[in-house]
């Protein structure tokens, strides 16, 4: 059975752009969110296998999401999705609890690489 | 991955997007200090970078990437909300949606060599911006250049007839050719804001790694530059910024023991100045440590040991001195003076002067004077030997009949002479190009100014005034530094273009 992936993400744009490479190589998309509390609720709901994780998104931002989603099941598998020059929010991201970030602009091959990883 | 699919996605959300950020800019002109709409804008734009960035768009990248720079330091507080920022932010946003429309539309990189040039519709939108390749603009520079010498070459062969209809044709197709240079130089020049976006982050990073507190002003950022000169001049500016954060500027600790506020500032600014472009880097630090640096002069024989003090002028020479600034003893102490050749070189080869204004604790101002244009210069033309010299009018005060005194006629050296009133060193050019001088009673000279220093240069004969077209060559390796470049008259003979900076 492939796996199941909510994608948290504020534009379309960058949903669909994931959404795509990650249902070519056999994911499952069960959800997706535009903002942080959405994230959260949609994550309660659907206990997907992965999340990626936008940083930057209105009314809760992806970190404080991070945190909501590792508080409400620790074991929750999150990758961040970062844009350029938000390295030093990574760091935040992953003391929040995510385990692997990717840097905008994607390259399919390394978002595949770091879910993959990540659900090990 | 085939992009393309995407790019309609990338188009419609972009103009939310767009919306979202005019909605908040909006909000923040009738409430400037509500948070929501600079997080909202913030947003926006950090959003038009992702999928910009995705797309491959960089131009579009980059402008949302500067946007998100001076959004993010309104985000933090580290900027305010000021009616000219806004303008500013209002005036991005507006070229940000044209460049989205346009990175949408035009044909996938590659493609777009083959783009059917100039081809109007009236029914479309959005003709008021049409992008073109820089190339192209430069071809059309060098064409106007071309279009320059025949019409010297020309103008000296009309001489032979005396025809007035020949001549008012001449006339008027000389007038529309100005025009036509007018017009395509216009056609490069680009807001310097383009570059200068990227100092505001610079500056807050480089402050913060220093632990120093600095408010930071970009001033005439809608200044506009000939594009290849403002690519240019990005680095020796960064420069000047660094070695004001990192020397100019005191720690927190000693401007408050000074009785300075406890920030320090910094200004980046822009202006016109007739046909020039100032860019100027000012702090209110320490100043440059005139002792420290006439001291490391004097060990270095840059400056005689005659010499007790060093005026502004005085002290740009010294730190301009290649290789001065590279003794690391002076780095620390040097204030400004870390890399100031380098600046200096890089200025010089765009047809620049530097000047230089510092005040012990009140801190120090260095203006990059810039030619608006690169391509061509208004030069004097004049002869030494053999050989046809152009003398750029950037530096040129007057022309003038120069007497050399009595002993100059006998054979000895002439160094000094007086200009009303003042006393100004001569460079004699037949003697630096190498050949016999040749003193007379009545010498054609040509006063001129660089780096803050008069001096008279001595030529054989003066041709006349003409703009010039200035073909960089790169120089031979330890060849001559007094050429910046070569060009080709009016009647089709080349002739050097003499670096004045070198000279004095």
């Amino acid at each position: 059975m492939s796996h199941t992936v909510l994608v948290c993400d504020d534009a379309v744009f960058m949903r669909t752009m994931l959404s795509d490479i990650l249902q070519q190589a056999g994911f499952t998309i069960v959800g997706e969110a535009d903002t942080g509390t959405k994230a959260v609720a949609k994550y309660k709901e659907l206990r997907p296998d992965l999340v990626t994780m936008d940083i930057v998104m209105p009314d809760m931002g992806g970190i404080d999401a991070v945190r909501e989603i590792t508080a409400f099941d620790p074991q929750a598998r999150v990758v961040m999705c970062s844009a350029m020059g938000q390295q030093a929010l990574v760091v935040d991201a992953i003391q929040a609890g995510a385990k692997d970030f990717v840097v905008k602009p994607f390259q399919p091959s390394r978002v595949l690489e770091a879910v993959q990883r990540v659900l090990g | 991955m085939d992009l393309s699919k995407y790019v309609d996605l990338f188009l419609s959300e972009g103009r939310e997007h767009i919306a979202e950020l005019t909605g908040a800019l909006n909000e923040m002109e009738n409430s400037p200090s509500s948070s929501d709409a600079v997080a909202a804008a913030f947003r926006a734009v950090h959003s038009i970078k992702g999928m910009a960035a995705a797309m491959g768009y960089t131009v579009v990248t980059e402008r949302a990437n500067a946007m998100e720079s001076a959004l993010d330091a309104l985000r933090k507080g580290e900027s305010q909300v000021t009616p000219s920022l806004l303008a500013h932010l209002i005036e991005e946003a507006d070229d940000l949606a044209r460049e989205i429309e346009s990175a949408a539309t035009q044909s996938p990189p590659g493609v777009a060599e083959e783009a059917t040039p100039a081809k109007v519709e009236p029914a479309v939108k959005s003709t008021t911006h049409v992008r073109v390749r820089a190339s192209r603009l430069d071809a059309l520079m060098t064409l106007v250049g071309e279009i320059e010498i025949a019409r010297g070459r020309m103008e000296r062969e009309l001489r032979r007839f005396s025809d007035d209809d020949l001549s008012s044709a001449f006339e008027s197709a000389s007038r529309l050719l100005n025009e036509l240079r007018d017009q395509v130089i216009g056609a490069r020049m680009v807001p310097v804001g383009q570059v200068f976006e990227r100092f505001p982050r610079l500056v807050r990073e480089t402050a913060r790694s220093l632990d120093k507190e600095v408010d930071f002003t970009l001033d005439g950022a809608e200044i506009e530059l000939d594009r290849s000169i403002l690519d240019r001049i990005g680095d020796p500016v960064m420069h000047l910024l660094r070695n004001a954060l990192d020397h100019g500027l005191e720690a927190t600790a000693d401007r408050e023991r000074d009785g300075k506020s406890p920030r320090g500032r910094l200004t980046l600014s822009a202006q016109r100045e007739a046909g020039y472009v100032l860019i100027r880097v000012a702090d209110d630090g320490r100043g440059i440590d005139r002792e420290r640096v006439l001291a490391r002069a004097h060990e270095l024989g840059i400056v005689g040991w005659e010499r007790t003090t060093l005026d502004d002028v005085e002290l740009l020479r010294v730190l301009a001195h290649p290789g001065f600034s590279t003794a690391s003893s002076v780095t620390t102490v040097s204030g400004r003076g870390v890399g100031l050749d380098v600046v200096d070189a890089a200025v010089r080869v765009l047809g620049g002067a530097i000047e230089i204004k510092s005040v012990g604790g009140r801190g120090t101002a260095i203006t990059l004077r810039l030619p608006l244009s690169v391509a061509i210069v208004r030069a004097l033309v004049a002869r030494v030997g053999e050989e046809l010299f152009a003398i750029p009018f950037t530096h040129v005060l007057e022309t003038l009949a120069l007497e050399p005194p009595s002993s100059a006629l006998r054979g000895d050296e002439w160094t000094m002479t007086d200009i009303a009133g003042v006393q100004v060193s001569v460079v004699m050019l037949r003697t630096l190009f190498g050949l016999a001088p040749r003193i007379s009673e009545q010498m054609p000279g040509i006063s001129v100014l660089a780096r803050g220093r008069r001096a008279a240069l001595v030529v054989d004969e003066f041709i006349g005034q003409q703009d010039v077209v200035v073909k960089r060559y790169d120089l031979p390796r330890g060849g001559s530094t007094m050429f910046a470049g070569a060009t080709v008259l009016g009647d089709g003979s080349p002739a050097l273009i003499v670096d004045v900076n070198s000279l004095i």
